[in-house]
């Protein structure tokens, strides 16, 4: 009796834990995904050598529909970048993204592959624009690892892994290890293991700024373990209200 | 004169207004390193470019002015000229459906990065000495560029152009003389160059634009003033001197350059599979040679250029193009009063400057790049091979290598070392158009 009350309990536990992976997801997609958001982001990329260089840039989202999501990145600074544009259309389906480039310096737009950019890294950062872009959830196997505390807050561990190989090499990442926030289910770090399973880059949301109804990470840090190069991002003049259709066209891009 | 006063009127009230400003500086030096001659100094230039633009009218009226100034002690002044020094000066006007740029501007129709046969709008300034260089590489026209947008997806485009800038070419004279038994030839071929075309004038591009998620298409139709120069023979007199045992042809007088009109049927497309990047253009240029029976007249032309990309092992970004080139009835007879033998030297001549020397070319370009340091450092590569197709002798080949890098000391600052080098071919050549040929050159560029 007593040992089929301990598998009864196993039993229970795993269908527990099965039901709260997908609860924590879809409580952290609700709270962390606006409709619209834009913002000034300022990423530092911060050598070994604590060499700082900056990049600045305005950015809008939008989602269209169910499926797919809109982004826009008009950069500032630095002076070499200034007037670029990148509009990028992302699927929450198996769809593949498409992005094009606007260039000051040839005033032309061009299509681009994702991976034609920086070699997938955005800009130079410790950020690829696989880290950026939105992606479905059906690529993924979500598990609970279990429990720990990342800056003294109490977290659930999801370890999240392409089912296919394709997946898995199209995002750069063997897995992630998610770090959800016990008390409102947000993603306040993310450690990325690459391909041969070593421990690549670590996350860490730094600061969360309240819009409305939604937690948006306001500055975070992407670290880099194996080069020791890292990235923070700061986001700044955040606001959640809707952004006409116009901004995510090709003409905004070259005659804004 | 006028030109210059529109210019200025334009100018004068804009920094009152002006919300941003922006500044390059730019210097650097070209050493000569033809194997063929001593070692020299091409070029020393220092080169600033402030730029002003802002918005009025709550972003429905805005304005952007550039300069270009130069301090140039060693180097062919061909470049430093009043003419040269506004670099782009406009307004837009912003409506819900069009855009309307009015002022001197650059525009790029094309789709591919390398010979474009699509993007004619702008002339090229052939003493660019790195066939790569964006900054120097065309030259910006006065004109009224309207966009009507239909949808988020498609529009069209409608550009004039009422003095069209030629290609800026250095002066050039060649004289031909030639005393033989029966012929006497002292004339005198010059291209000099004309900074804006009054005569004729007024060229016109239109095209239809289309993004999805497919493919990105641009089709386009101009009517335009070519801006490679054609040549004027009606200052050749021809008279023939009877007085002798042979009837001697006394050929004397000066042909200029001149520009006559074209029209331009493009087609470009840009799509992706997977991580592969496919740009493809298409451009039948029709002269007003079509016959291909006038030597002072460059023949129509069919080119297309198909260019491919991928980035391999995440960081290597190659790309390659591949071009055609045929030049439509480029065997049929002249039609011309002038002796033949004099015909025969002015069409061999005169195909070898307008680059259409033989029916079909074929040229192949490479490019290699990739970005490290995340992304202070770049060094790349640049190649190219150009085929032209003699049908019953042999090819002639012209290989280009430009290996290049760039290192930025800091967001502001950043230091470019390269080379152009021309290991087969002729100055006639497409590859080796530039007047120098092998050279290396460093650049320090500050941007604000």
């Amino acid at each position: 009796m007593r040992t089929i009350l301990i598998l009864l309990l196993l039993f229970l536990s795993t269908i527990l834990q099965a039901i709260d992976s997908k609860t924590i997801l879809e409580a952290a997609d609700k709270i962390m995904t606006p409709p619209y958001l834009k913002g000034v982001f300022q990423i530092k990329l911060i050598s070994r050598n604590q060499d700082i260089r900056e990049i600045e840039a305005e950015a809008y989202q939008k989602q269209v529909g169910d499926n797919q999501e809109n982004r826009v990145f008009i950069f500032t600074f630095p002076p070499s970048v200034r007037g670029t544009g990148l509009l990028v259309h992302s699927f929450f389906d198996d769809t593949e993204s498409r992005m094009w480039m606007y260039l000051p310096s040839i005033k032309r737009i061009k299509r681009i592959a994702l991976e034609t950019s920086g070699g997938g890294y955005f800009m130079g950062s410790d950020f690829t624009f696989s880290d950026l872009i939105s992606r479905s959830s059906e690529d993924f196997n979500y598990t609970l690892e279990g429990e720990d505390i990342l800056n003294g807050e109490p977290c659930y561990l999801i370890k999240a892994q392409g089912k296919s190989k394709e997946t898995r090499r199209s995002v750069g990442y063997l897995y992630t290890i998610n770090y959800y926030r016990k008390t409102d289910f947000m993603i306040i770090g993310v450690d990325y293991y690459d391909l041969a399973g070593e421990l690549l880059k670590r996350y860490r949301v730094l600061e969360v700024e309240v819009l409305r109804d939604y937690k948006f990470p306001s500055r975070v840090i992407m670290e880099n373990v194996q080069t020791g190069h890292s990235s923070v991002i700061k986001f700044t003049q955040l606001v959640i209200e809707d952004i006409p259709d116009r901004y995510f066209t090709h003409r905004y891009l070259q005659n804004r | 004169m006028k030109i210059l006063l529109f210019y200025l009127l334009l100018i004068i009230p804009l920094p009152v207004y002006a919300i941003d400003f922006n500044f390059n500086l730019t210097a650097d030096y070209y050493g000569d390193l033809e194997p063929t001659t001593p070692y020299d100094n091409l070029r020393i230039r220092f080169y600033a470019r402030p730029e002003i633009s802002g918005e009025l009218f709550n972003g429905n009226l805005d304005y952007f002015v550039s300069i270009n100034l130069y301090y140039q002690p060693i180097g062919d002044e061909m470049i430093v000229r009043p003419d040269n020094i506004l670099r782009e000066c406009y307004f837009g006007l912003h409506g819900n459906f069009y855009d309307l740029y009015l002022g001197q501007r650059f525009v790029n129709w094309g789709k591919v990065d390398f010979y474009s046969p699509v993007n004619v709008i702008n002339a090229i300034n052939t003493t660019s000495l790195s066939l790569d260089n964006v900054e120097e590489g065309r030259l910006p026209d006065l004109m009224a560029d309207l966009q009507i947008f239909i949808g988020a997806n498609a529009s069209l485009e409608l550009i004039y152009v009422p003095f069209p800038r030629p290609f800026f070419h250095p002066d050039e004279e060649v004289n031909v003389t030639i005393d033989f038994l029966y012929l006497d030839i002292d004339a005198v071929f010059k291209h000099a160059i004309i900074s804006y075309l009054t005569e004729p004038a007024h060229s016109l591009f239109t095209s239809f634009r289309y993004w999805s998620y497919w493919f990105d298409i641009l089709l386009s139709y101009s009517y335009f003033v070519d801006q490679y120069p054609d040549f004027d023979l009606s200052g050749i007199t021809q008279e023939i001197d009877y007085s002798g045992f042979y009837n001697k042809y006394i050929i004397r007088g000066i042909a200029n350059n001149t520009y006559n009109r074209a029209h331009l049927l493009g087609l470009g497309i840009s799509t992706n599979i997977k991580s592969w990047g496919f740009d493809a253009e298409s451009g039948l240029k029709i002269t007003e040679d079509w016959d291909g029976s006038r030597v002072e007249i460059k023949n129509s032309e069919l080119v297309s250029n198909l260019q491919v990309n991928k980035t391999f092992f995440d960081h290597w970004f190659f790309q390659a193009n591949f071009i055609h080139r045929y030049i439509i009835n480029h065997k049929a007879a002249l039609q011309s009063e002038l002796n033949s033998r004099l015909l025969s030297y002015i069409e061999t001549e005169m195909e070898k400057h307008f680059l259409q020397p033989v029916e079909s070319q074929i040229y192949m370009a490479a490019h290699l790049h990739r970005y490290a340091l995340h992304n202070t450092l770049y060094f790349a590569l640049n190649g190219g091979i150009g085929f032209a197709i003699y049908p019953e002798e042999e090819y002639e080949m012209e290989v280009y290598l430009a290996p290049r890098a760039a290192y930025h000391f800091s967001d502001l600052v950043k230091m470019e070392a390269g080379g152009d080098f021309y290991l087969q071919g002729e100055e006639a050549g497409y590859l080796g158009r530039n007047k120098y040929k092998d050279n290396f050159y460093i650049r320090f560029i500050l941007r604000l």
